[in-house]
C-alpha cells in the first residue's frame, strides 16, 4: 500500500508539471492548429535561465523562497518575450502556409533553442542547489511528501485555477475561445486575432517557464536536451485530454503523471515509455479525439 | 516523362555513378548512407507526401529491416540478401496491423500514434527482447552478402549495390506516379471525401501506401545493416524519424527531386560542416525556419498538370 | 421503373431534426428536383443518400437493393455520383487529372501495376485518359486540360466537377445547386447540359434555388421545409400549391436566391 501512496504523490507532482507544459501545447493548437514542437525546448531553456538568475540573486536575499519567487518572475518575463519572438519570427509568416511547414519551422526552432542552451551552458548537466527549498518532509505511515512537492502541487493548482478563470470568465478568455473555434469569424466580430495569438504564446510560455523551473527544483539535474523528452510527454498528455481542450490538458497531465509513476512503481521503469504509448494508442483507437474530446465539425 | 526531366535524372545518377572516384573511404561511406537515406526518404514520401498521412515514426520500419536481416544473418546464418523478401513481408504485415485501427485518425493524432510506435519499437530493441536484439549495444558481425559468386566485401561494392537499389526504387516510384494507384494517393490526400465520392476506396489505398512505404524503408534497412555490419538502436530512433519527415517537407512533398535534395541538405550538408561542430545545428535550425518561410511548399514543390501528350489539343 | 427510393429518411444533428421522415422516389430517365428554403435539409438528404452521413432512420433503396449505411465509395461504384454545393475539386491538380479521378475505380489496374507497368496496364492507362479527353470535349473543357483547377473561374470549376462525376459512368447524377454562383449565360449552358445528359441516358437528381432553372428542366419536384416534405408533383402543380407558396415562394422572389448565408 505504501508504494501506492508514494507513487500517487510522486505521480501527482510530475503530473501537475506535465499539465503546466501541456497547456502550452494545447492552447497553441487550439487557435493555430499546429503542434508547437519548440515548446519542450523552451521549457528546458526556462530551467537554465531560472537557475542562472537564482544563483545570481540568491545572495541578496535572506530567504531562498523569496529568491526563488523573484527568479521565477524574471524567468517568466524573459521566456514570454522569447515565446513572443518565436511566434513572430518562426510562425506568423507561415499562417497561410501548409500546416506541416509550421511544424517543420517549430522543429527548427526547437533545434535552435537546444543548441543555444548547449552553447551558453555547455553540454554537461547543471544542478539546482539542494537547499533551494528547505528540505522538509512529512511522513504518512511509510510514504513521504516533501515541501517541494507540496509547493509544486499548490502553485500548479492555483495557476490552473487562475487560467481557468481567465479563459472562462473574462473578455479576453472569451476572445481566446472564439478564436479557437473559428479565426475568421472571430476576426469578423472585431476580435484582434493577432493580439490573441500573442497572448496565447505569452501565457503558454509563462506556464512553460514555471514548469521548467519546477522540473529543475524537483529533479535538480537539468540538461540541454531534456526539453524534448518532457515536451513529448506533455504533448502526449495534451492529446490524451483532447488537444485544444484546456481542462483536457490539465486532466491529461495529471493522468499521465499518475500512470507513469504507477507503472514505474509496480511494473518496470525500463518499459514505462512503451506502456505510456500503448495507453495513448488505445485511448485514440477508442476515443479518436482524446478523453474530453476536441471541437471539430466538418460540414459537407 | 519530359525530356528535360530525364536529363536531370541522368545527370544526378551520373554524378552518383562516378562519385566514388573522387572520394576517400569516409566520404564513400557518407555517399552510401546518402543513397540509403534517400531510399528511406522516398518511402517516407509515399506515406507522407503522396498519401498525406502524418507518419513521424518511419525510422521504425528502417529499423525493422535492419534488425530482422541482422538477426537472420547472425543468429540463423542466412545470407543477408535472402532476408529481403522476409523483411519486406514482415514489415508490410506489421505496418498494416498498426495502421488498421489507427489509419482513420486525423492528421496530428496519427502523428503521435506513429511517434508512439517508434518509441515502443525503441524500447523493444533496447530491452533486448528474446535476447535477440542485443540491447543498447545492438548487433555486431553482420556478414556482407555475395551474389552469383560475387562478394560484396568492399565498401565500394556496397556503394554500387545501394546505387542499384536506388535506381530500382526510382523507377518504381516513377511508375507509381503514372498509375491509378499513385493518383489515388494524391486524390485522397487532397480531398478524402471527394475521392470517396467518385468511388475510390480510400481506406484501402491508405493501408497500401503505408505497407509500401514500410516495405521500401525496410529494404533500406537491410542495406544499412550490410553497409555498417553493426547496428544499434540510435540509428532508428525518433530523431531519425523526424529527420526523414523533415526531409520530405523541406524538399517538397511528393516531389522526387525535392526529396533527394532534401536528403542532401539534411544529411550530407551537416557532414560537410562537421568541423563547425558546435554551431552547425544552431545554424541548421535557423535554416529550417528560413526555408519554410521562403518556400512553404518545400524547395522543389511537386508540379501537377503533367498529362500524356495525346490529350493536349494540337496547338 | 423506380431507380432510387428513399423511405422515411430521418437525420438528426444533436437536437435538430434536419430531415424528418422524408420519402420520395426517382424513376429512370427523370430529371428530379428537390427544392426548399435555406436550411430545409436538402443537402443533408444528399449526404445520407451518398453515404456521407448515416441516417437515424429510414432506408435508401437503389434498384431494389437496400444501400442504407453503405460507405460513399461503394455507393459511387453502384452508379450514384454527386457534386457538392461548395465545390470540392482536387484543387492543386489540373482539369484532366481531376476528371481522371472518376476513372480510378473503372480502371482495371491492380495494386502491383503501381509498381511495375505491363503492356496491359499501359493500355488501360491510355484507354482511361482517352475517355477523359472525350469527356473534356463533351464539357468544352479541352482548352483548360492542364490548367490547375484552383486557378479556374467558378463556372468552369462547376463544369469540371460535373465532368469528374460523368467520368465514373454513373446512372444517377446528383447535383447540389449546380447553378449557384453562375452568371445568366452560364446558367443557360447548364440548362442545355442537363437536357443533354438526360438524352444520353443519365438520370438526374438536383437541388436548386434558381426557380427558372428548376421549373424549366425538372420533370418532377419534391418540396422540403424543415426536413419534411410539404408537397410533390410536376412543376405546374408545385408552383400553384398554397403550402409551397407560403413556405417558400411567398417568402422570396420566385426568381433567384443566393446561398450566401451559409454558416
Ligand atoms: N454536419 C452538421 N452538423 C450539424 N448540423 C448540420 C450539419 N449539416 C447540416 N446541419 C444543419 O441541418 C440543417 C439542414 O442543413 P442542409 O445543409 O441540409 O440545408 P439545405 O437545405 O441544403 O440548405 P441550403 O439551401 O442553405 O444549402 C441546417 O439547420 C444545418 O445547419
Ligand atoms: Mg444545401
Amino acid at each position: 500500500m505504501y508504494i501506492f501512496i508514494q507513487q500517487v504523490i510522486n505521480g501527482l507532482t510530475i503530473g501537475s508539471i506535465f499539465a503546466l507544459i501541456a497547456l502550452g501545447y494545447t492552447m497553441v493548437y487550439g487557435t493555430m492548429k499546429f503542434i508547437n514542437f519548440a515548446h519542450g525546448d523552451l521549457v528546458a531553456l526556462s530551467a537554465f535561465v531560472g537557475l542562472t538568475i537564482y544563483t545570481t540573486v540568491v545572495s541578496s536575499f535572506s530567504n531562498s523562497i523569496i529568491a526563488i519567487l523573484i527568479s521565477l518572475i524574471i524567468t517568466i518575463v524573459i521566456i514570454s518575450i522569447i515565446g513572443y519572438l518565436l511566434e513572430r519570427i518562426a510562425y506568423r509568416p507561415l499562417r497561410k502556409a501548409p500546416r506541416l511547414s509550421a511544424v517543420v519551422s517549430a522543429l527548427g526552432a526547437g533545434m535552435v533553442f537546444q543548441n543555444a542552451i548547449m552553447l551558453i551552458w555547455g553540454p554537461n548537466p547543471h544542478y539546482y542547489p539542494a537547499d533551494i527549498i528547505p528540505n522538509k518532509i512529512w511522513h504518512f505511515g511509510d510514504s513521504v511528501i516533501s515541501l517541494i512537492q507540496i509547493l509544486i502541487l499548490l502553485l500548479s493548482f492555483f495557476i490552473m485555477i487562475g487560467l481557468y478563470i481567465l479563459v472562462n470568465k473574462t473578455r479576453t478568455g472569451r476572445a481566446i475561445r472564439a478564436a479557437a473555434i473559428n479565426q475568421d469569424a472571430a476576426r469578423l466580430m472585431g476580435i484582434n486575432v493577432d493580439a490573441i495569438i500573442v497572448i496565447i504564446f505569452a501565457l503558454g510560455s509563462t506556464l512553460g517557464a514555471v514548469g521548467g523551473m519546477f522540473l529543475g527544483m524537483f529533479y535538480r539535474g537539468i540538461t540541454f536536451n531534456m526539453g524534448w523528452n518532457y515536451g513529448i510527454s506533455a504533448f502526449v498528455a495534451a492529446i490524451i485530454g483532447g488537444i485544444g481542450n484546456i481542462p483536457g490538458a490539465m486532466l491529461g497531465g495529471i493522468f499521465l503523471g499518475l500512470f507513469n509513476s504507477l507503472i514505474a512503481g509496480y511494473i518496470s521503469s525500463t518499459w514505462a515509455d512503451a506502456f505510456t504509448y500503448i495507453l495513448l494508442i488505445l485511448i485514440l483507437i477508442f476515443k479518436p479525439t482524446g478523453i474530453l474530446g476536441e471541437r471539430v465539425a466538418e460540414k459537407v | 516523362m519530359r525530356k528535360s526531366a530525364i536529363y536531370k535524372y541522368l545527370v544526378f545518377l551520373g554524378i552518383l555513378l562516378i562519385y566514388p572516384l573522387f572520394s576517400n573511404s569516409s566520404w564513400l561511406a557518407i555517399g552510401t548512407t546518402f543513397i540509403i537515406y534517400s531510399i528511406v526518404a522516398l518511402s517516407q514520401d509515399i506515406v507522407l507526401g503522396k498519401a498525406g498521412m502524418f507518419d513521424m515514426g518511419h525510422a521504425m520500419f528502417f529499423g525493422i529491416g535492419a534488425y530482422i536481416s541482422a538477426i537472420m544473418n547472425t543468429v540463423f546464418n542466412i545470407p543477408i540478401l535472402w532476408a529481403i523478401p522476409v523483411v519486406v513481408l514482415i514489415s508490410a504485415i506489421i505496418s498494416v496491423l498498426m495502421a488498421m485501427p489507427t489509419i482513420h485518425l486525423r492528421g496530428d493524432y496519427l502523428l503521435v500514434v506513429t511517434i508512439g510506435f517508434n518509441i515502443i519499437f525503441q524500447q523493444v530493441i533496447k530491452n533486448n527482447v528474446f535476447g535477440l536484439t542485443g540491447g543498447p549495444n545492438g548487433i555486431f558481425g553482420i556478414e556482407r552478402p555475395s551474389l552469383f559468386g560475387f562478394e560484396f566485401s568492399s565498401d565500394l561494392s556496397v556503394y554500387y549495390l545501394a546505387f542499384f537499389v536506388l535506381i530500382l526504387i526510382l523507377i518504381m516510384i516513377k511508375n507509381l506516379e503514372t498509375s491509378a494507384v499513385g493518383r489515388a494517393f494524391h486524390y485522397l490526400r487532397l480531398d478524402n471525401l471527394a475521392a470517396q465520392c467518385v468511388g475510390i476506396n480510400t481506406r484501402f489505398y491508405r493501408l497500401f501506401a503505408f505497407a509500401l512505404g514500410a516495405s521500401i524503408a525496410s529494404i533500406a534497412g537491410v542495406l544499412f545493416a550490410i553497409q555498417y555490419t553493426v547496428i544499434s538502436p540510435e540509428s532508428f530512433n525518433l530523431m531519425q524519424s523526424i529527420l526523414f519527415f523533415t526531409i520530405v517537407i523541406v524538399g517538397g512533398m511528393s516531389s522526387i527531386p525535392g526529396v533527394l535534395l532534401g536528403t542532401f541538405l539534411m544529411f550530407v550538408l551537416p557532414e560537410i560542416f562537421r568541423d563547425f561542430n558546435t554551431y552547425r545545428y544552431l545554424v541548421f535550425g535557423v535554416m529550417m525556419i528560413l526555408t519554410m518561410i521562403l518556400r512553404p511548399r518545400g524547395i522543389i514543390p511537386k508540379k501537377f498538370g503533367i498529362i500524356p501528350k495525346y490529350l493536349l489539343k494540337d496547338k | 421503373m423506380e431507380l432510387l427510393k428513399i423511405e422515411n429518411l430521418t437525420k438528426i444533428f444533436g437536437g435538430l431534426v434536419a430531415v424528418d421522415h422524408l420519402s420520395f422516389s426517382v424513376k429512370k430517365g427523370q430529371i428530379y428536383g428537390i427544392i426548399g428554403p435555406n436550411g430545409a435539409g436538402k443537402t443533408t438528404v444528399f449526404n445520407c443518400l451518398t453515404g456521407i452521413y448515416k441516417p437515424e432512420e429510414g432506408t435508401v433503396i437503389w434498384k431494389g437493393k437496400d444501400i442504407t449505411n453503405y460507405p460513399p465509395d461503394k455507393i459511387a461504384n453502384l452508379g450514384i455520383v454527386r457534386t457538392f454545393q461548395t465545390i470540392r475539386l482536387f484543387s492543386d491538380m489540373c482539369v484532366a487529372e481531376n476528371i481522371m479521378s472518376g476513372r480510378n475505380q473503372i480502371s482495371k489496374q491492380h495494386w502491383y501495376h503501381g509498381l511495375i507497368h505491363t503492356p496491359f496496364s499501359k493500355r488501360d492507362e491510355k484507354k482511361n485518359w482517352l475517355k477523359v479527353k472525350e469527356i473534356m470535349e463533351l464539357m468544352n473543357l479541352q482548352d483548360y486540360a492542364t490548367e490547375l483547377t484552383k486557378n479556374l473561374p467558378y463556372g468552369h470549376q462547376r463544369r469540371v466537377e460535373i465532368a469528374r462525376a460523368l467520368a465514373t459512368e454513373p446512372e444517377l447524377i446528383v447535383l447540389d445547386e449546380p447553378a449557384a454562383g453562375l452568371n445568366g449565360h452560364e446558367t443557360l449552358d447548364l440548362t442545355n447540359l442537363i437536357f443533354k445528359l438526360r438524352d444520353m441516358g443519365f438520370t438526374i437528381l438536383l437541388i436548386e434555388h434558381d426557380m427558372n432553372l428548376v421549373m424549366n428542366v425538372t420533370d418532377y419536384i419534391t418540396v422540403v421545409n424543415f426536413g419534411e416534405k410539404i408537397c410533390e408533383g410536376t412543376p405546374e402543380i408545385v408552383q400553384n400549391d398554397p403550402a409551397v407558396i407560403e413556405a417558400y415562394l411567398g417568402k422570396e422572389d420566385a426568381d433567384d436566391e443566393g446561398d450566401e448565408d451559409e454558416n
